[in-house]
Formats: C-alpha cells, structure tokens, sequence
C-alpha cells in the first residue's frame, strides 16, 4: 500500500449512506466507531490530507510518515492549516472594528485524526461538579454565562470508562486526590516519567500539593495492536511514527474502517449544509480536485471544532442553521492557559518523553472558594526542539551571531526547561464567538471565521491568583530563573468550545445533550463545540466519551449505554 | 509545552551580537540548476556564517544554509515538491530487538522520500516561495492586504541589497564587518534568512542543511531517534529500560553550562517579565 492523502479509505463500494460525519477527529471518529459496529453505513468527510497508510487493511497495522521532524510539522504546516490560503481573523470585540489580525488564529491541525493526533493526548476526566458550574457559580459570576451541563459525571462514568479503553489510556488509579470516582481501572499503567516532572513532583508533596502521573492516550505497553511508546519525544505537537499515541485515526477510526460500514473522503471540505425546513438535505463539498459535489445521508453529525462547526453554520445560512436561540457561535471558550517557565543550572533532557508526564489538580479549585478560586490542571511540561529553539533566540534574544550559537549550546530554552501549564476554566460569555469575516476568504473564496474573544475578570484573575503558587513550586524544585510568560495577544489555544450550547431549553441552548439539535431533527453535534462550560481540564477524553454517548443514542435511542464495551 | 510566545513582548534590541574575524565562508560557485547566481550563491554564505559563525564547530555556510535556502526556493522543480520530509523513519537508528537492545537492523531512509502535498497545501507553497505574481490568481487576500511576497523575491531582493552594500565581494570581508552589512538590511529580510540558517543547522539533513549532522553534535544532541527510541519496553520482562536517561539525570560533566553571558542575559528577561531569580 501506498501513501495518497485523498483516496477514498474503508469501503468505496458504499454509495448510500445513513449518516455523513463532517470531521474526523477524536468526536467524529468517535461517532464513526459506533454507528458502524451497529450497521449504520456512514461517511466520514474530512478537510484535510490523510497521512496514514493502511487504516483500513484487516492483516497489518498501519503505518503514516509522520517522523522525528520539526520542519515538516511545525515549521511547515504539514498538519495545521495554513494562513496564508486559510486564515482566521481576530478581533477582541465588536469596537475593534472588522479585524485586528489576520493570519494564524487557534491553529489547530485540519488532517485525518484531528487534532488529537498532534496532541500529546492528554485525558483526564473532568470532575463531578465541572458539570454544575450553572448552579454552583452562576449567579455570582457577572457578564457570564455559565450553565448546568444537560448531562452529569454519573451518567457519563460508564461512557469515561469506554473511551479510555477505546483510545488507550494509561493511569493510576487513585493518583488524582480530586478525581471523580471510577467504575473501571486504567487501562495501562503509567508509562516513564520525564526527569524535570519528576523533580517538581518529588517537591509539590512539600508544598501540599499532589503530583501524579498524568492519564495519558499513549502506550505503556503493547495495547490493541499498536506498540509501547519509546519516548522519542517527539509527541506534543507531532504526530507519532509509531502509533503508540492513541489518535482517532488508529483507534476509533480504524475500528470503523474495518467493519465495512465505513468510507472515510480525506481532502473533502464540506462548504454548505442544504436545509429544507427543519432537516439537512445534504452537504456540498469540495472534493480533492476542487470540484463540488452534493453527497446525502439520512442523518448528520458535525465534528469539525467548535470554529469550523460555526463557520459551517454560517456559510449555509448568513442567519445560522439551527440558530432559533440566537445563540450559534457565541459563548466560544478556549482553556486559559498560564505558562509558567524555569531554567534550571542543570540540563532536564526534555526532549526525552512524552512532553507532558506528570500533573496537578490542586490547583482546579473549589468552586466558590475565594481561597482556592477555579482554574485548571496543571500540565508538568518540558522544552522543545533545537529548530524552535532557534526561532526563539532568533524572534526574541539572540537574532544572530555568536551569541545564537553560545544559547543553542547551553540550551537554556530547550534542555534546561520545565514548563508548567495551567489549563484553566474559561468563563463563557456571549460576547466571545464565531461568526464569518465579512471580507477575508480562504482559497476557495470562501469567509473565513473571525474569532471575537476577550478573556473575562473571572480567569485572569484566577492567573493573577496562581501564578505566584507556580513561580513557587518551580523555585523549589531547583529551578534558577522562573518567570510567568505573557498572555498571547492572539487567540493561540488548542483547546476550542462553544459556539453550540447543549441544554433542554431550546431558547437558551443550540442542541439538546444526544447533540441534537433543537432546530433540525437530523443533525447532531458530537464535539466540544456543545459544551456549556470548558471545565479545566484537556478536552480529548470528554469528547471521545460524549460523541460515545451521542452514537449510542443515535442506535438505541434512551439506553445510550448499550454501545459501551 | 514551552511556546514560543514567551518573550513576545520584548524588545530584541538587547540582543549582542559578537563580532568574530575571518567568517570564511567558501567562495565556490553556485551548483548548477541553484536559484541563486555565483555571487548570490557566496553571500548567502557569507550571511549564513553571520547568523552562525564558525568557531571550532562549523558556521551556517558549512552547515549547508545554502543549499537548504536553494532547495526550497527550487522546491516546485521536483515532484512531490520538496516540501515536506518523508517518514516515518531515517534509517539513522535501528529497530529494537524484542528485549528492548538496539538490533543491527536498520529501516530504510523514509525522509528522503518526499511526500505530495495537497491541494491546499500546494497552493499555500507556492505562494509562500513564488509570491502572488508566480501564481495564476494571486492570494485569496490581496486586494485587501496586498500581494503575498514570495521567498524568492525576499531572497533575492535581500541578497542583492547586501552585494551593492560593499565595495568588496562579502566573502572577502571579515565577520566583523559582513555583519554589520547583515545588521543595515531588510528586518524582514534578516529575520527570514536567520530562521532559514537555523532551520538548515538543526533540522533533519534530508532537507539539505545539517551536514555530516554537525548542526545536532554541536547542540549535543541525539536528532531523530526512532524507531529505536530512548525508553525501550521489554515483552520479555514488561517492564521499561531507560536505554538513556529519561527519569533520571544524565551522568557525566555538562559539557557547555550556562555562562556568564548567558545568565545575564536570563536575568534581564526574568525581571522584565517580574519573575524570580534564585
């Protein structure tokens, strides 16, 4: 088998469908996987290349070309869109005027796998009240607009359970003081902890906090057919040469490809939902030779990001499909994240590992506790690669000469770094949303979407809170230099929800909690894109668990709970 | 992970740049079929040893920054374009053996093996090297934030300022005053040519620069390491063993600490940022 980035993958034979899934990342192939163990013949469109070879061949494990390569991945968009033919714009508010920035906005990759694939795959669960913030803060927070979750921790247990075995997660069970309880253990043990984690972990216990390892969608072992990891640390930002990292495309995906039921159309970029009343009708694409077409379905499932399931949105109706509520595209929440930095005398080899090998929850806070105000998780980090190395000496320190190459050696940035991340609950508010740039287009023409977020008192206040806590921790485990790294000026996050609400009230929500939505009886979201609130915890897992519970619906409507294995 | 927004909002002005004399770059012609002509082919060099001098490593031009910057400007000429690297391996390490050992069995060089892009990808790449005028139809955005500039007019028009800058070929001169050539041209200019020169010092030599991998033995570091990996999973016992130190600290000296320069340099950015120096 060969690579090609846009032949058709599964079954080519299927010519009717009973549900196109429009994204194949963690939510779409999510979705993909248990639709088709059911017999729903489904298609998969997604945007961008494919990269694997082999996903859907029964005798042998698949293979990609991703590699041990900055350039291609990070240096030249093999997996991110790329700004110049597709562009975001920004702007912090409607004041601003159209835009403020044009270029690389939440640029996260568009390729079969999703954004999961370039994440280091981290998969907490979130905890039990993340999913009450409504009732528990609403009404004390100004100019926001936190709600109940339509669905409780309880009832996605189970569903937290399947996801972890059908992605592969390793853990430990009990690590996490403020975990919620789990019905099932971790999959896999925890695999090799990174020595600059490992020195903060061994001093947060001094400091009253637990570090534990962190629940991670990458191998320990030999798991479903792919290999242990080998922590070659090319992992966060990077897709994996070997597989051992848990992305949709060799887990659910695959799975899907394999029963027969499923055709996977990479390069096919879904432009227009055709409404008649209150159901879709069809998608019209672009297909890999720039051609459009109108594919069909009975049912379908928007899992493109909660930007692109927006901008679709839009681009099919100015005023919004499914928009009664008035509410498509608003209450866009990224994670806000607070990076912490220190530079240690000694050198941390972090570019050994999985990025990311350890984490904090203490600092998640209690909800209305002025002494513990809500944040996030806090990802134990480390470097990155000399060729980014470079281009920080190069943009911020050293641009060129003698001292460029004495810092490459000393590698203060690269092998001296722990890096801490606080991926912290972002206030909804409706005034942070998508909607369609009204000059700026992509390639085909098309508007692009325009971010308008600014960050509420709520979380930079939390930062200001914590911040002081993290230079701690860094201090005391060794670290020489610790500073806080400023907030981006631009949108950067990874972690994208909102724009289409769950909940019961169809005036005051978007889709119900099966995804569906209010306004249009056979469409469905299945991303981050329904969440009311963002918790503070990675999103991977709690996509993969409800886009679970979304497809089991989609079967067996109100026992959901029949598609867990 | 660390980004690389941290010091987004300082001022580069601080940075010193050090003067060394003699750069000595080779004044050789450029290989037949280059973008660049002969005299370009020996500026670019003599820049590149700006970005990066020698010493008793190697400087940008020895570490292959022209021939990385010629093979993308001429990356269209082949097919796949020479944009994005092969995978998933290099045949630079072996496969494992099942009890976690390095095996004397190697994988061929997937890297060289350049992969096709897509159509949006290819169409993003030649606007990016060629510029809106090299591409039927332009960039999507140019009536409304003007035409793309592409790599190639940037290189050239960059080159050619620094030729006309001095009376003397720039290979001749020393680095001392190649430099200061360096510092008076296009900020645009110096920013994209210095982050080609170390893109072509540390990224994976298929892509032309890194050679003999002298830009990775000068950082100490291991460069692509798959499918042998640093941790290697033993089926035999489950259990890992760190080939290298992944969870603990390397043994031996630190072969290049953190001097003083260096640690000034750190001070003056963490108080600016209001952070804490031990």
């Amino acid at each position: 088998m060969t690579l090609s980035l846009n032949a058709v993958v599964g079954n080519a034979s299927l010519s009717t469908f009973d549900v196109i899934v429009i994204g194949a990342g963690a939510g779409g192939c999510a979705v993909a996987e248990v639709l088709t163990r059911f017999g729903q013949k489904v298609l998969v469109l997604e945007a961008g290349p494919n990269y694997f070879i082999g996903l859907d061949d029964p005798a042998n494990a698949p293979t990609s070309v991703y590699s041990n390569d900055e350039v291609k991945l990070d240096r030249r968009f093999m997996l991110r869109q790329d700004p110049i033919v597709e562009p975001r714009t920004f702007r912090a508010s409607e004041s601003d005027g159209d835009r403020t920035f044009t270029g690389a906005v939440c640029n996260i990759p568009k390729t079969v796998g999703g954004a999961a694939l370039h994440a280091d795959v981290k998969t907490p669960r979130f905890a039990p009240t993340d999913f009450q913030l409504g009732t528990l803060i609403g009404g004390n927070v100004q100019n926001a607009s936190f709600a109940d979750w339509p669905v409780q921790y309880d009832a996605l247990e189970p569903f937290y359970g399947h996801a972890e075995r059908a992605i592969g997660v390793q853990g430990l069970d009990g690590a996490d003081p403020f975990a919620g309880p789990r019905s099932t253990p971790y999959p896999m043990p925890p695999g090799v902890g990174m020595y600059g984690a490992l020195k903060v972990a061994n001093v947060a216990k001094q400091l009253g906090y637990t570090a534990f390892p962190f629940p991670t969608a990458v191998t320990s072992q030999p798991y479903d057919g792919r290999p242990a990891c080998n922590d070659c640390g090319y992992c966060g930002d990077y897709g994996c040469p070997t597989n051992a990292k848990g992305s949709p495309a060799v887990t659910t995906l695959r799975k899907a490809l394999l029963t027969g039921n499923c055709q996977l159309r990479p390069e096919t970029r879904a432009i227009k939902l055709l409404v008649t009343g209150t159901s879709v009708t069809g998608v019209v694409v672009i297909a890999p030779d720039g051609s459009q077409q109108t594919l069909t379905a009975d049912r379908y499932v928007l899992a493109a990001t909660a930007i692109e399931d927006a901008r679709l949105l839009f681009l099919s109706d100015p005023a919004g499909v499914g928009n009664s509520s008035g509410l498509v595209g608003r209450n866009l929440m990224f994670h806000y994240g607070t990076q912490a930095i220190g530079i240690f005398n000694e050198r941390l080899h972090g570019d050994r590992g999985r990025s990311v090998t350890h984490a904090i929850s203490d600092f998640r806070g209690v909800p209305n506790d002025p002494n513990h105000p809500l944040a996030g998780i806090l990802e134990l980090g480390a470097g990155y690669g000399p060729v980014n190395e470079a281009i920080t000496y190069v943009e911020n320190t050293a641009p060129y000469g003698a001292r460029l190459k004495a810092l490459m050696r000393q590698s203060p940035f690269r092998d001296r770094v722990a890096s801490f991340l606080l991926q912290a609950e972002d206030a909804p508010q409706l005034t942070n949303r998508v909607d369609l740039d009204p000059a700026v287009v992509d390639l085909d023409g098309l508007p692009v979407a325009r971010i308008t977020y600014k960050n509420h008192p709520f979380e930079t206040s939390a930062r200001d809170f914590y911040s002081p806590k993290l230079l701690d921790l860094l201090q005391a485990a060794g670290a020489k230099y610790a500073f806080i790294a400023p907030a981006d000026d631009v949108p950067g996050a990874s972690h994208l929800m909102g724009t289409l609400r769950m909940g019961t009230d169809p005036t005051l929500s978007v889709c119900d909690e099966f995804g569906q939505f209010h306004d249009v009886g056979n469409l469905y979201a299945a991303d981050s894109s329904l969440w009311p609130t963002s918790s503070g915890f990675n999103p991977i897992l709690t996509i993969v668990t409800m886009a679970t519970r979304i497809a089991g619906n989609m079967v067996f409507p109100g026992s959901p709970e029949k598609v867990i294995v | 992970m660390f980004t690389r927004r941290v010091f987004l909002r300082l001022a580069a002005a601080s940075a010193a740049v050090v003067a060394l004399p003699g750069c000595g770059a080779t004044p050789e012609k450029a290989p037949p079929g280059s973008f660049f002509t002969d005299p370009e082919w020996r500026a670019m060099n003599a820049l590149a040893d700006v970005v990066l001098p020698p010493d008793d490593a190697p400087g940008g031009s020895a570490l292959g920054a022209a021939t990385y910057i010629d093979t993308l400007m001429r990356a269209f000429d082949s097919n796949p374009p020479l944009i994005h690297a092969g995978g998933p391996y290099s045949g630079r390490q072996p496969f494992a053996n099942s009890d976690g050992t390095p095996s004397a069995n190697f994988p061929e060089n997937d890297f060289k093996n350049f992969i096709p892009l897509s159509r949006v990808a290819d169409r993003a790449w030649r606007l990016r090297i060629l510029g809106s005028s090299g591409v039927p139809g332009g960039g999507p955005n140019d009536a409304l934030l003007g035409p793309v500039v592409g790599l190639r007019d940037l290189m050239k028009q960059g080159l050619a300022a620094a030729i006309a800058a001095s009376k003397d070929p720039i290979e001749s001169l020393t680095n001392d005053q190649a430099t200061a050539i360096f510092a008076q041209l296009d900020a645009t200019f110096q920013k994209t040519f210095a982050e080609l020169v170390v893109e072509a010092a540390f990224a994976v030599p298929e892509y032309g620069g890194n050679g003999n991998l002298a830009g990775w033995a000068m950082i100490h570091y291991a460069g692509d390491i798959q499918p042998l990996g640093y941790s290697l999973f033993d089926e035999t016992t489950s259990t890992y063993v760190e080939r290298v130190p992944v969870s603990t600290a390397d043994p031996g000296p630190d072969l290049d600490p953190m001097d003083d320069d260096t640690n000034a340099q750190l001070t003056l950015y963490t108080h600016l940022l209001n952070g804490r120096v031990s």
